[in-house]
């Protein structure tokens, strides 16, 4: 899995890409929101494009930066979430805590 | 995984690296015995989820360990049975993921997932010889 942040004016775009599965890559994904909220961070965009599937771990680490962003009264958006992932948060009940977006463009937008 | 008639198996090594064959062999398993995309999608998320917690909580990433995954495909039916060599784990400790106190909370999806996505789930525990997921799906009962 691979992270990289682009900041759009006051939106961090994180592009992750690979499978979010767990393990220490998905603390990596952790660190690095935790590393912008420090910095004053508060609108962000996760592009979801190179991800074809996430498990229940790497659905954890999303969760975690969901809360985190919110602890610090952020917001959070995803984007290009494969249908494979939607199931996923159908399935385990998420659908609505996660506000997505069909694009990067829209994400942004959408602050 | 073994190119004879019958029961098909992994064995894996316990790293999480190796769920993209998973992936692919119960996508064309589940595939194979008819279920529509979505469904074989789903179940794919399921069988993840059992070859997850053996590598993660079963065998703890010991190099030494073994997961193995069989799947056998029978008329409209679907048997994954996914084996570690961990000590297992006691069922009622497991917390509801639903309970509004955990909503958010970052862990204790998995067995929800299967109980969600396959007809019956069943572990069986054998002290000192590890635990056996054993996920049936059968075709017409998608939800």
């Amino acid at each position: 899995m691979r992270i990289k942040t682009q900041m759009q004016d006051d939106v961090a775009v994180v592009h992750v890409s690979g499978n979010l599965m767990g393990g220490p890559e998905s603390e990596n994904l952790r660190s690095e929101v935790k590393k912008l909220l420090e910095d004053g961070v508060r609108k962000f965009v996760i592009n979801l494009k190179g991800v074809p599937w996430i498990n229940s771990t790497g659905l954890g680490a999303l969760m975690a930066v969901y809360t985190s962003v919110q602890r610090e009264e952020g917001a959070l958006k995803l984007c290009h979430v494969s249908d494979r992932i939607q199931s996923l948060f159908m399935i385990t009940k998420l659908l609505t805590i996660f506000d997505t977006h069909p694009t990067e463009a829209e994400a942004i937008q959408g602050f | 995984m073994s190119g004879a008639a019958g029961p098909e198996e992994l064995v894996l090594p316990s790293q999480l690296e190796t769920l993209d064959r998973v992936d692919a062999a119960t996508l064309r398993c589940a595939r194979s015995v008819g279920f529509d995309e979505k469904t074989a999608t789903d179940v794919a998320i399921a069988v993840i989820e059992a070859v997850t917690n053996a590598i993660i909580h079963g065998n703890r990433f010991d190099g030494e360990k073994t997961v193995r995954v069989i799947y056998d495909c029978e008329d409209d039916t679907l048997k994954v049975m996914v084996h570690d060599e961990g000590p297992g784990f006691d069922l009622c400790m497991i917390p509801d993921p639903t309970d509004p106190e955990r909503h958010l909370a970052c862990s204790g999806r998995g067995i929800f997932i299967m109980q969600q996505v396959m007809d019956d789930v069943e572990f069986d525990m054998d002290e000192g010889r590890g635990t056996t997921v054993k996920l049936t799906k059968r075709v017409g009962q998608e939800s």
